[in-house]
């Protein structure tokens, strides 16, 4: 997946999990950009009665760089409280949730979003309510009304939301991690299946998100909003990671956890699929406590993907030239870790000069697409992936054409992609649920009862 | 570290997670806090669990975590006597 449970370590975390990351220049509101966090993967809308909430204990950031070196210039910091308000009840709710203030609500939770600039802290807002989760129609009988009281107007012109929605992302996993198959190519692999359309296996979960909508003069660094692509400011790399205090001590006295010790980031999240498929397995938990800027380390991975030379392997015969490729892969390099430079597609750059990093990297001055495509800068649409990246985008399409070599031509016009590579597709589309238009545009969270159950075939 | 100041810092970490921090004076060599680099030792007001972390207990270093705040002393002798007080070997 894009992130979900994408190493040994944080997989055992879940409330700490990232699991997507998406930044874009919101299409209502083209004077802002919208930066995304997605937290906790795979939850089944009925896993009560203690359903999913954000971790007290854990600090969950958004963090932008706007000066071309990979550090945070501005950070936007997320930690939660949740309340009781009964203590004798074993209830989630113990009545219709009609209101987000209702004192139905047994275990609300709260945050508070503090702004880190140049290493400089100011709190924009305390105790802003998190919407409760979609328990069901009896609970929270017009759901969308309550959840609409989480969103926050937040001063200068920001916005945000904390809280439950339906994971956007779209990815054939039972297929994928059983050794590589892509089901609408099922007889071209190497352990031959009938071929079938792909599964969306994220459609009916949901996650935790965390979405901040901010002008884009608040985030380049002179403050202005670019409108010349070309320029070094219209760049900003963005990522999200989550941390835990650097101890844990367990207290029998109250039954839970106590954090001490400063701050440890113990996950991190940029591009979509790269600790997951780039990283090797060894490697991820370190991946995930490092910053950006030490990325070099993760270099040989990205310039020789393991991916790339599985492909011919799994599918014999289909990727001839890809397979015979064996310069590093500098198309890859540009895309995941410095940005693509100028001269590379015309009209277009979101280079942060050259030191590896990955970070999803964003030209605020591309304004949104009136016609989008899902396939993004690719597609011939300069505001999606990788340039940012939109909830929409088909970032598993996009990245598996990239690692068969479709992109290598753009530094090396030398290569012929494949003729089955601009084909690839894992055969699922975005049949989550439906986006919103505005602010925090994710969809709503699947609800509880209204939770199917699915497969429990073995074989 | 002179003598004083060891000896607070052993009844504190005597007390455990539910213990009162120690007065550290003079024992901060380094310290850290993730969000915003500090020169701060771990806390003085007493009310909050410190956590002690001798990650190698043949060297000469310990790990203080109080709060938000972790400071790195280094003193064999301190390693030494909380080894012994914990009966480790």
């Amino acid at each position: 997946m894009s992130s979900h449970r994408e190493a040994p370590e944080i997989s055992k975390d879940p409330v700490a999990d990232g699991t997507d990351v998406y930044a874009f220049v919101s299409p209502d509101r083209p004077d802002t950009v919208t930066l995304i966090a997605n937290f906790i993967p795979l939850q089944k809308p009925d896993g009560g009665p203690n359903f999913y909430e954000f971790g007290d204990d854990v600090l969950y950031e958004i963090h932008v760089n706007n000066d071309r070196r990979p550090a945070a210039d501005l950070t936007y910091q997320f930690r939660f409280h949740t309340e009781v308000r009964n203590p004798n009840t074993f209830l989630y709710n113990t009545g219709p949730i009609s209101d987000i203030a209702d004192t139905t609500w047994n275990r609300p939770q709260y945050y508070s979003v503090t702004e880190v600039r140049d290493g400089e802290k100011r709190v924009l807002g305390k105790n802003l309510p998190c919407p409760p989760v979609n328990v069901g129609p009896r609970s929270l009988p017009d759901y969308a009304a309550v959840a609409r009281q989480a969103k926050v107007n937040l001063p200068g012109g920001k916005k945000v939301f904390a809280g439950q929605r339906a994971d956007a992302f779209h990815v054939d996993l039972g297929s994928i991690f059983d050794l590589g198959a892509l089901r609408p190519f099922n007889e071209a692999h190497l352990i031959s299946m009938p071929e079938m359309n792909g599964r969306n296996a994220v459609q009916s979960y949901n996650v935790h998100t965390i979405a901040i909508q901010v002008p884009i003069d608040q985030l380049t660094r002179d403050g202005s909003r670019p409108h010349d692509p070309m320029l070094k400011k219209s760049v900003i790399g963005v990522w999200a990671t989550a941390s835990r205090r650097k101890s844990r001590v367990f207290d029998a006295a109250s039954g839970t956890y106590v954090g001490v010790g400063p701050w440890q980031q113990v996950s991190r999240l940029g591009n979509p699929l790269f600790n997951e498929v780039v990283v090797p397995m060894a490697s991820k938990d370190k991946w995930n406590v490092e910053p950006p800027a030490g990325d070099a380390a993760y270099e040989q991975y990205v310039n020789h993907p393991e991916l790339a030379g599985l492909l011919p392997v799994l599918y014999p015969g289909v990727f001839p030239n890809l397979k015979a490729y064996d310069k590093p892969r500098a198309d890859l390099h540009a895309i995941l870790l410095t940005g693509i430079p100028t001269g590379v597609v015309p009209g277009f750059q979101n280079y942060t000069g050259d030191t590896p990093a990955d970070m999803l990297r964003l030209n605020v001055a591309i304004p949104p697409s009136e016609s989008p495509n899902d396939l993004g800068l690719v597609a011939g649409d300069a505001a999606g992936f990788p340039n940012g990246r939109r909830i929409d985008d088909d970032v598993v399409t996009i990245e598996l054409r990239a690692i068969a070599g479709l992109t290598i031509p753009l530094v090396d016009p030398s290569f012929t992609p494949d003729g089955a590579t601009s084909a690839i597709q894992d055969g699922t589309s975005n049949t989550n649920a439906k986006l919103l238009n505005h602010f925090p545009y994710l969809g709503l969270p699947g609800g509880g009862y209204q939770t199917e159950p699915g497969t429990t075939k073995a074989s | 570290m002179n003598d004083t100041s060891r000896r607070k810092f052993l009844a504190a970490a005597a007390a455990g997670a539910g213990g009162v921090a120690a007065g550290t004076v003079g024992l901060t060599i380094t310290s850290a806090d993730a969000s915003s680099p500090s020169k701060r030792g771990p806390s003085t007001h007493g009310k909050e669990p410190v956590v002690a972390w001798i990650e190698d207990p043949a060297s000469d270093q310990l790990v203080l975590m109080s709060g938000d705040r972790e400071v790195t002393v280094r003193d064999r002798d301190l390693v030494a006597r909380l080894l012994s007080a914990t009966g480790g070997k």
